[in-house]
């Protein structure tokens, strides 16, 4: 009689602990098309993966990694467009349009760099449909996502100094390459100032720095060399 | 079972074996500093529960005070309150006129029994305890007046099966249960054990008991108890005609031709002892000096056990913590696999997996590349120089 009692017991607990676990499993079958997304997204089969995450959240609109993975795989895709030199306005759109989303979910600081790339490419984007596309609203949002995206940086820089505003460009360009020696393309486009407003003493001084900190780069290389020759040029001419 | 919510068993403190037999093992327990004897039952041996209940309904001095039984892992077992003295197994020869004092409680207790239904059927020197009734006021009037400071203490009712060999009445060979007449030829049996120290019938085997029994009233008794040299006196010659009439109503194998209950037994017993005893001060003083000299005894002193502190170890009943610790160990494993799924499964891992691959596109997306060589000379138009911005991607 005890010893049914003990089994009946134990019978209790081991169907109650098979319950939760099936419970479990079921609740978890989300989990399945996650994986299936992130295993896509890793081999960079980007269009099943967000197939695979969209899925997900038809049934849980608001789950974080869902969308956070349908955002990396919009991003990714967007991206492959970007190397074959046709229009990614519209997939940029997509993309930033999902990070707004993800931003909403996300407590997270985790996605927030690949959003403020994505606002870069958007701006790029658009300037290249249209070059005087308002753009710097998007760069700002960018670098307050993400302040050490200096492409953000770089390209706003660029655009100021469009509209003649030098002396801004100017800062700008002088604290990317205080904070990031390794950036090329602000040593070129700092000392492309001076070049063009016939300052060719800082213009070489800007290349050759970026030279010295990037030997291997061909176009500071080159106008480095372009700057020297000019600048001897200039001393046999008795210019200077 | 016992109607408390607990069991006596849960709340042990110390615990010794006192005597492992063939049916059962008794355990000596202390629970809250009182002394408690169970009896723990052998695979294949149990009581009688229906005979548990009624026993537990007679309140008599000379009856033991069961407590609680039931089952604990399948086994049965039975706790009863200690009685502090001698069983009379190990007392030897008794005087005539204290085996029959003793045997007249002895039938008091089982009478009281009777009117309950009860009949003990398994009387032997074992299942008898005497001990020093320190109370007598407690004790039932009959009990008060022929116990004179004895108290005799019948164990063990309701069991199953014929109990001792050497004290069953020959029905009970024959498998009939327990009733008055087996429990009188029993008596008998035991009577003739306390006074010559020895057992009436010996025999090897259940079929040779059983073969004895039957055919009992061939034994001259009281020329057996001669010839144990006991009774050489002329004193004992008296005794011996005395007894005559308890062999005689007793030591029957037919059941009708022993004496009629026990009401008839005790007038016999009280009719014996008033032509052995000399009188009521004679026999008071005769038991006085008995309980004087059992109490002095090394058997006596060395019966009477010290209430156990500490638990002995391998007793079959007690719960070890240990248990506990494997049965918290078995559901702490089963939680943390649980636990693990859940991770696994609701997405803990793919919180990391995401991130990780985010994290992993982006390094790749804004890892430096050269900036684009131009041709032309530096000019400041933005939209010539769109598509040679220094981009995140890097091919």
């Amino acid at each position: 009689m005890l010893g049914r009692v003990d089994y009946n017991r134990l019978l209790g607990k081991v169907g109650m602990f098979v319950a939760v676990l099936f419970a479990t499993v079921f609740c978890a079958c989300n989990g399945n098309d996650m994986n299936r997304g992130d295993e896509a997204l890793r081999i960079g089969d980007y269009k099943r993966a967000a197939k695979n995450f969209s899925r997900v959240l038809d049934k849980d609109p608001a789950n974080r990694d869902a969308r956070y993975g349908l955002a990396i795989a919009y991003y990714a895709i967007a991206e492959d467009k970007e190397r074959l030199r046709v229009s990614t306005l519209a997939f940029w759109e997509r993309t930033v349009r999902e990070f707004k989303i993800l931003s909403v979910v996300d407590t997270s600081e985790k996605s927030k760099p690949m959003y403020s790339t994505s606002l870069f490419y958007l701006a790029r984007a658009m300037l290249a449909e249209n070059a005087q596309a308002k753009v710097l609203p998007l760069l700002d949002q960018s670098i307050k996502l993400d302040p050490e995206n200096y492409f953000s940086y770089n390209l706003k820089a660029l655009i100021l100094a469009g509209q003649g505003n030098t002396e801004e460009a100017k800062k700008i360009y002088a604290y990317i390459v205080t904070r990031e020696p390794k950036f090329a393309s602000a040593y070129v486009n700092l000392g492309n100032l001076y070049w063009n407003a016939h300052d060719y003493e800082s213009a070489w001084d800007i290349w050759s720095m970026g030279h010295e900190a990037l030997p291997q780069d061909a176009v500071l290389a080159k106008w480095t060399r372009v700057a020297e020759d000019s600048l001897k040029a200039m001393v046999y001419s008795g210019k200077l | 079972m016992r109607k408390s919510e607990k069991s006596l068993l849960d709340s042990v403190t110390g615990g010794r074996l006192l005597h492992r037999g063939g049916e059962a093992s008794i355990y000596l327990l202390n629970v809250g500093g009182k002394p408690f004897v169970l009896k723990w039952y052998n695979d294949g041996f149990s009581f009688d529960e229906s005979v548990v209940e009624l026993v537990c309904k007679v309140r008599e001095s000379g009856l033991y005070r069961i407590e609680e039984w039931g089952k604990r892992n399948v086994t049965p077992y039975l706790i009863y309150d200690y009685v502090e003295g001698a069983s009379s197994e190990s007392l030897g020869r008794l005087p005539v006129t204290i085996a029959l004092v003793a045997l007249r409680q002895v039938v008091a207790t089982l009478d009281a029994l009777r009117k309950q239904d009860v009949s003990h059927g398994d009387l032997s020197p074992a299942n008898v305890i005497f001990a020093v009734d320190e109370n007598t006021r407690a004790a039932g009037e009959r009990a008060k007046s022929a116990g004179y400071g004895l108290r005799v203490v019948v164990i063990d009712c309701g069991i199953v099966g014929p109990g001792a060999l050497a004290y069953a009445a020959p029905e009970r060979f024959q498998g009939k249960p327990a009733d008055e007449k087996s429990d009188l030829f029993s008596l008998g049996l035991l009577l003739y054990r306390w006074i010559a120290g020895e057992d009436l019938i010996s025999a090897d085997s259940y079929e040779l008991f059983a073969e004895q029994m039957a055919s009992v009233e061939n034994l001259n008794i009281s020329e057996k108890l001669y010839s144990t040299g006991a009774f050489n006196t002329s004193e004992g010659a008296v005794q011996l005609k005395a007894l005559e009439a308890l062999w005689a109503g007793l030591l029957r194998s037919d059941p009708s031709e022993r004496v009629e209950d026990f009401e008839e037994l005790d007038e016999i017993l009280e009719i014996a002892l008033d032509k052995i005893a000399g009188g009521a001060i004679a026999l008071s003083t005769c038991v006085t000096q008995y309980i004087q000299s059992i109490t002095g005894s090394e058997s006596y002193r060395n019966a009477v056990q010290k209430v156990p502190e500490c638990l002995e170890s391998g007793l079959p009943f007690v719960v070890h913590k240990k248990n506990n610790w494997l049965k918290w160990s078995i559901w702490g494993v089963l939680v943390l696999i649980l636990a693990l799924l859940v991770l696994l499964l609701s997405g803990g891992t793919m919180r990391f997996g995401i991130d990780a691959t985010g994290d992993q596109l982006l390094k790749r997306s804004r890892s430096m590349e050269s900036s684009t060589e131009s041709e032309n000379a530096p000019v400041l138009k933005v939209d010539s120089l769109l598509l040679d911005l220094p981009v995140p991607a890097a091919e």
